[in-house]
């Protein structure tokens, strides 16, 4: 009794591993060597055997359900994606241009220069938003600073006046 | 009783020695050649739009995401070095697309017996040669299936339809998951049971031929 409750115990081990390889078998992926042993044992295993069917019946259902479908010439995504990569390459054009003046290993004449004008851009640029309400000078809105300095005519810089008196304020 | 009819036996892939013509397009279009690209979307268009509609359901949200993955591609050229097959790299953008959460959103969750929707292609698989009676039933089959899908997890659903619809190895499954074999052959195994489970509720019956 105890023998055959063992002897049970190692044939459904031996089906439940034979049984997963069946997904496998179906689609052609076991190699050779176990592809023969499962078939030795399909011809002798009636219950494997039974397995295999119901598992190819599935496979067949599936294959046939989610079968490749040929792209109607309609959903033709090609001149799609192509007008896309050429907005794409518009973009890049212009940014490959800009890092190719950054480019320090090759171009650092060209890269410091382009720094030097920034900088000084960006120093000079704020004067001109001061000295504006200076040069439109109206009843309402005048800056006294500016005023003075067009009055004064320091023979120092715009720039060491403002620096000057700021130092003073503190 | 003989079985070796039912087993399509693969031939298991040979070591890449040679660079095929989907790198060479793709080396092409690194180098700025779009013609080269173009080719390349000619080529795989089918394999990505049929992956995306199996997978969404809905064929113009195909075209959507397979425009994305193309672009991903052309836009990460410069880095695209040939160590794996086109196809295997095609599909890893496109599995990580898939099972990227804002699209599963977007996926219907219950596809309508009928409908008028033009965007929803009706998945008939019956033959030319088929009555309208067989060719309803199968339609109606491929309907319940297609609904079952939405019953899988994301990453089970894009592996099964690599693997039946798209006619993947499980090597090329592997390398576009980036799973092992074995976790491939597990996750088809689980996706199967999912489906059968469905699939009986619905009152589906898969036909087993007698030996």
């Amino acid at each position: 009794m105890g023998m055959d409750r063992k002897g049970d115990q190692s044939m459904k081990t031996k089906h439940r591993q034979f049984e997963k390889l069946l997904s496998a078998y179906l689609f052609g992926e076991l190699d050779e060597k176990e592809t023969e042993r499962l078939e030795s044992h399909l011809e002798k295993c009636s219950e494997c055997a039974r397995a295999l069917r119901r598992e190819e019946a599935l496979h067949r259902t599936l294959s046939g359900a989610l079968t490749h479908r040929a792209v109607d010439p309609a959903d033709d995504i090609t001149d799609l994606v192509l007008g896309k990569i050429r907005e794409i390459e518009g973009r890049e054009s212009i940014a490959d241009r800009i890092s190719m003046l950054f480019d320090m290993r090759f171009r650092p004449a060209a890269a410091y220069a382009l720094a030097a004008s920034i900088g000084l851009a960006a120093g000079i640029l704020p004067l001109f938003t001061f000295l504006a309400p200076a040069v439109a000078v109206s009843e309402t809105q005048t800056d006294p600073l500016a005023v003075e300095y067009l009055m004064d005519a320091p023979p120092q810089s715009l720039a060491a006046f403002y620096f000057d008196r700021e130092v003073t304020d503190e | 009783m003989d079985f070796k009819h039912i087993s399509t036996r693969r031939k298991h892939a040979q070591p890449m020695t040679d660079i095929d013509l989907d790198q060479k397009l793709m080396l092409a279009a690194a180098q700025g050649d779009t013609d080269s690209f173009g080719e390349l979307v000619r080529r795989h268009q089918g394999a990505v739009i049929n992956y995306f509609f199996r997978y969404t359901q809905n064929i113009e949200t195909a075209r959507e995401l397979s425009q994305d993955v193309f672009l991903r591609i052309y836009e990460a050229r410069r880095r695209y070095r040939p160590t794996a097959k086109f196809t295997t790299y095609l599909f890893r953008v496109a599995h990580n697309l898939a099972i990227n959460k804002v699209i599963a959103k977007k996926r219907p969750v219950s596809v309508p017996m009928e409908t008028d929707d033009p965007d929803t292609y009706d998945p008939v698989i019956a033959s030319e040669d088929d009555t309208p009676e067989q060719a309803a039933l199968a339609s109606e089959e491929s309907r319940f299936i297609e609904d079952a899908l939405s019953t899988l997890t994301e990453r089970e659903r894009s592996v099964l339809i690599m693997k039946y619809t798209l006619d993947m190895s499980y090597a090329e499954i592997a390398g576009a998951t980036g799973d092992s074999e074995s976790a491939v052959d597990s996750l088809l195994m689980r996706a199967k049971r999912k489906l059968k489970r469905e699939l009986g509720k619905r009152d589906v019956t898969v036909p087993v031929e007698n030996a």
